[in-house]
Parts: structure tokens; sequence; C-alpha cells
């Protein structure tokens, strides 16, 4: 079991500010998913703690001591890529083994670890083929495999499942899970699906542009988002922003208004997710699309030419046509998130 | 209208590929002639080897030269060996040096890196005719004229740039994940080469493997230069030998070059494959 420190971690390339002060913690045995958009650094981050890259500034410690001079083999962590980097001139067998051979481990000990990582992936009977023999999710398997072959004591993944396609990516996810709480080995996640982040971690590290915008539970970060980005990053569909002013505790935005007390005056965005949103009473859209997804309907309304608000029903519901107008939405103050002009969360919640 | 376009079409395709086969052809013979005009001579009766037209076919071959070309040329088992021996050593050492020093640059993160494989490549312009001197004065210096080092040796420390940029950019061709892997999985460096790169590379190290044999079996220069003894003479030495000044045997010199041709053009054939292979994955990656 290990503990994992990142300490204002900060790398550049050329004059490209990459990481800027990454501070965070996982504990022993936590699943930590780092999430963001692509080129946010996510990938670096996970490539300085394996020793594959190296940070301009800050440490990473590991049970608090610094690993930030040593190799990757020195740090024993076992990392699982995305392309699946197995090795295609060797036999699955071959691969498992490959990072106990290179340790000379005694034959004895290799065989059973194969046997038995083997079984536990449901590998037995494709010992003998070659990579370039196996399906997407078996050699993501056989990934798997090869990075708990030795027991290390950090895993990294570095967006293992986004080459696979979506149904075999639920079942790869439900295998991770799975593996994870039979080894309970501490683990760094990165991903850039926020669906996948939200299922697979204990908790979420939200990356934006080099730096760190929430860390949390998965649903604090849904319920609670402490910045815009996040609240626009978390959630399928995203959070409805709107933006407007505030001005004597009443938010406007086009012909939209809304009581806002205790919000200070000055340009602020409202937030909503789309599932808490009725149709009722409240402001009058226009329908401009529907979509009917059978265990939800979407509409997508029109507030003004600037502004569109999606509306999630659950279910398959009655609604009316698209096109048409004066469509009521209940906007439940419990339900708004306010944010200020840079897009940080504001204290007073109505 | 469609059918006008078609009967177009098919007429450029038919001319294309005439085009294709006539150019391939012309090659063909003009690459084919020394090698059939060195059989036609190799089966002329004695002192009838530069006479009559250049293809005229013999009347009565005279199959016995080839018997008196092994006669000639000496203790033909030793030259085989020798040669066999330098061939074999050059191949074991260039595989090995330029594998490394291409993976070193390919994959290994050092300052200087780029600038050191320029020199590398730069080494390309020398002929060898401009080091041959300095080089034998060296090898003279280390008391090794007369033995097979100065004929091994240059290859064994990575005297080939063209072979180190092939592998360069084989390697370079190969997934970066790779190596990151077998970091990840406790390999050093050179463990990396050795079981990751080395067996992936198999198709360069046939490639090279071919060059290397064609160059050091049909190597002249250097053996002219460094070998004196006449039990350490390889095969062209002895071909050489049968240049004389009055009474050149033309028909027992182009039998027994036919003998030591052999090898090269079976090897040749045999790994054409791997060979063109080899040298497509080099020029189509960076």
């Amino acid at each position: 079991m290990t503990r994992l420190d990142l300490e204002q971690i900060g790398c550049t390339y050329g004059t490209k500010r990459v990481l800027d002060d990454v501070t965070l913690t996982v504990a022993d045995g936590e699943f930590l998913v780092i999430v963001g958009p692509s080129g946010c650094g996510k990938s670096t981050l996970l490539r300085i703690v394996a020793g594959l890259a190296s940070a301009t500034s800050g440490s990473v410690r590991m049970d608090g001591v610094a690993v930030d001079g040593l190799e990757p083999r020195e740090r024993d962590v076992a990392m699982v890529f995305q392309n699946y980097a197995l090795y295609p001139h060797m036999s699955v067998r071959k691969n498992l083994s490959f990072p106990l051979r290179v340790a000379r481990r005694p034959r004895s000990e290799i065989e059973t670890r194969v046997r038995a990582v083997a079984v536990k992936l449901g590998l037995s009977e494709l010992l003998d083929r070659r990579p370039a023999q196996l399906s997407g999710g078996q050699m993501q398997r056989v990934a798997l495999g090869r990075a708990m072959i030795r027991d290390p004591r950090v895993f990294l993944f570095d967006e293992p499942l986004s080459n696979l396609d979506a149904q075999l990516r639920t079942e790869m996810r439900g295998e991770i899970r799975r593996l994870h709480r039979e080894l309970g080995i501490t683990t760094l996640y990165v991903t850039h699906d926020q669906e996948e982040a939200l299922t697979l971690g204990d908790r979420i590290c939200v990356l934006h542009e080099g730096r760190i915008q929430q860390i949390g539970a998965p649903l604090e970060l849904y319920r609670k988002p402490r910045t815009s980005f996040v609240a626009r990053f978390i959630g399928t569909p995203a959070m409805n922003l709107v933006g407007g002013e505030v001005q004597g505790e009443v938010f406007r935005a086009g012909s939209l208004e809304l009581s806002a007390p205790s919000l200070p005056n000055g340009p602020t965005t409202l937030g909503i997710r789309p599932d808490e949103l009725v149709l009722g009473q409240g402001p009058r859209l226009t329908l401009v699309a529907v979509e009917r997804l059978g265990r939800e309907t979407r509409l997508e309304c029109e507030l003004d030419a600037r502004t569109r608000l999606v509306v999630c029903l659950p279910g398959d519901v009655p609604t009316p046509a698209p096109g048409a107008r004066n469509v009521g939405v209940e906007l439940r103050s419990e339900a708004l998130h306010w944010f200020d002009a840079a897009g940080r969360r504001l204290a007073a919640e109505l | 209208m469609v059918a006008a376009l078609g009967l177009v079409r098919r007429g450029d395709a038919f001319v294309r590929r005439a085009t294709h086969y006539v150019l391939l052809g012309m090659t063909a013979v003009v690459f084919g002639f020394p090698l059939v005009f060195l059989l036609l001579t190799a089966l002329r009766p004695e002192g009838q080897g530069l006479r009559g037209g250049l293809l005229e076919l013999p009347t009565e071959p005279a199959f016995e030269n080839w018997a008196r070309a092994l006669e000639q040329m000496g203790d033909f088992p030793l030259l085989l060996w020798n040669t066999t021996v330098i061939t074999v050593l050059s191949i074991a050492g260039q595989l090995f040096t330029c594998s490394l020093a291409g993976y070193a640059f390919a994959r290994l993160r050092f300052r200087g890196r780029d600038t050191l494989f320029l020199c590398v490549l730069a080494t390309m312009l020398l002929p060898d005719q401009v080091t041959a001197i300095p080089k034998f004065l060296l090898f003279r210096q280390l008391g090794l004229v007369d033995t097979f080092y100065p004929l091994v040796l240059p290859t064994v420390l990575g005297g080939a740039p063209f072979f180190i940029f092939l592998f360069r950019q084989y390697f370079l061709s190969l997934p970066e994940e790779l190596s990151e892997a077998a970091r990840i999985d406790g390999c050093t460096p050179f463990q990396a080469w050795w079981r990751i790169f080395l067996p992936l590379a198999r198709p360069m190290l046939a490639t090279v493997a071919i060059f290397t044999f064609l160059a050091t079996w049909n190597d002249f220069w250097a053996p002219l230069i460094y070998i004196l003894s006449p039990e350490k003479r390889t095969l062209t030495l002895a071909l050489a030998g049968f240049n004389r000044t009055y009474n050149t045997a033309v028909e027992h010199m182009m039998a027994a070059s036919s003998i030591v041709l052999f090898p090269c053009v079976l090897i040749y054939f045999l790994a054409q494959k791997v060979f063109l292979r080899g040298i497509r994955v080099a020029a189509s990656k960076h």
C-alpha cells in the first residue's frame, strides 16, 4: 500500500506551460481519476509520476519519499498505455511474464503468477497467442495483466479504454473496478471521458490548461462544481450556462429575470443541469428540437437569439411539437449554480 | 460516350504497362549482360576466352574450365574459409554495433544526440580511398597488418554510417510506447534494445546482413592492402591472381569468378523480399 503525493508539480515545454502548480494526494489504495480535455496536461502528469518525463518544478513522493530522480524501474509502478504497448513478437504468456523475467524471478514463481493472472483476467486460453491475434479487449486484458503481475506499489492508467468500442469499454470499466477492489493498489487513472471518471473514481481531479480545477468525490463534482469549467465538463448533457449580470439582487440575461438575493453586483453566469429543469411555470421558451432516447427525452429550447437551454425529462414523455412557443420551464432555486466573471463558484446559493 | 472513355482508359493502361515492361526489360539487359558474358566466356575452350563475338555461344562448351580454375586458385578450401570467417565476423559486428548505435540515436535522449548523428552521417561523404592511408598507418602501428583484424574491426566498431542510419529510421518507426513500456517493466536501455527492439528489427537485420555480406565477400581493396601471407588470402585476391601480364586465361578467370559470385547471387535471390522490405521501411519513415 502506497500513498502518493504530488507537490507543486510544474512542467514547461519551451515557452508552453503544460502543468502549473499541481498538488494532490492519492491515499493508500485509493482510485483517483484525472480527467480533462485533450491537451490539459493529464498524460504529462502521469508520465511524471511514472518517471518517463521530468517535472520542471515540484516533487513526486511515494510514502513520503521523493522519487524524482529515480528511473521508472526503481519506482515500482506499473502502467497501462492507451495503445496497450504489448510486445508484438512475444506470446501473451511472454508479455505477461516479461516484468518478472527482467527482474530475474525464479521460473516456478513466474509460472505460478502467470497462471494466476491469466485465470483472473480470463486469458488462460490465449496464453500462446501473439498480440496480433487478439481483439482490442483481449489486448487490453493482457496489458492489465502485465501491469498487475508484479504487484506494483502504484497503478497508472493512461486512457486505457479509449481505443475500445462503447460496449467493451463499459465491460472493461467494470473489470478495472473489480480488480482495484480485489488488489487494493493505489491507482492514478487518466481519461478525457467524464462518464468513465464518474463511474470509476473514488475521487476525481479535473484538470484544465495544466491547473487543477477541483478535486472531490464524483457526486460532489457533479452537484457542487467549483468552477464553470467543471460545471460544463462533468455531466451529460453538459450543464446549461447562461451569461448575464446581477444588479440589485436581480439576475438579468436577455429576457430572463431571476431574483438573486445576496449575490454581488456584476457579470454573473447562471448554471443549471438539464435534468434539474422541468416543464411548468417559469420563463417562456421556444422549443427548437426534441430528441427521444427512450430512457429520456431531450428538449432544446431557445430563450433568445444567444441563449439556449437543454431540458432532460426522464422517460419518453409527450412534449409540444418543435417550433412551439411559450413553453414554460421551471427554474427551481435549489438547482441553480452561480459563477462569477472568472468562472468561480459564488458562495451564495439560492 | 462512356464506352469510348472506357476504351481510352484501357488503352492508356496498356501503354503504361508496356512502357513499364520495356524499361524493366532494358534495365534487366544492362544488368544481366555482364553475368551472361561471364558464363559464356567461362564455357569457351582454353585460349579462346575473348575470341569471337561477345555473346557467341561456344561450339563445344568447356566445362573442365571450372576444375582448372579451382586448381589454379590454389588452396580453395582455405580461401573459402578465410573469406567466410571475415564475412561472418563483419556481419556479426556490423549488426551489433550499427543496431546499437541506431537505437541510441532513435530512442535515447542525451545532449548533442542529433549533432552527433549528423557527424556520423557526414562520414558517409568520405570515400574509402581518403581514409585508407591513415587507417593503414594506424593498423601498422598496432601491429595488425597481415591479420584479419583490419578487415573486420572497422565494421565491428561501427564504421558503417549508412547502416546506423537505416537502423535509426527503423527504430523510429516503432511506437514510442514500446520503449516506455519496457522502461516501466524494469528494462535498462540495453535490455530494451536486446529484448524488445532487436527482435522487432528482423527485416532490418536481414537487410544489413545481406548488404554487409555482399560488400565483404566481394571486397578486394582491403585484403589487397592488409593481407600479405598466401595462407591468409581471400577469394577476391585469388581471383586477381589470374590476371597476368602476358597470358591471362580469361576463360579460367571467368569460371573462378562465377564460383566466387555464386553465393552472392544465391543469397540475393533467396533474401530478396526481406531485403526490399527493410529498405522500404527505412525509406518510408522520418
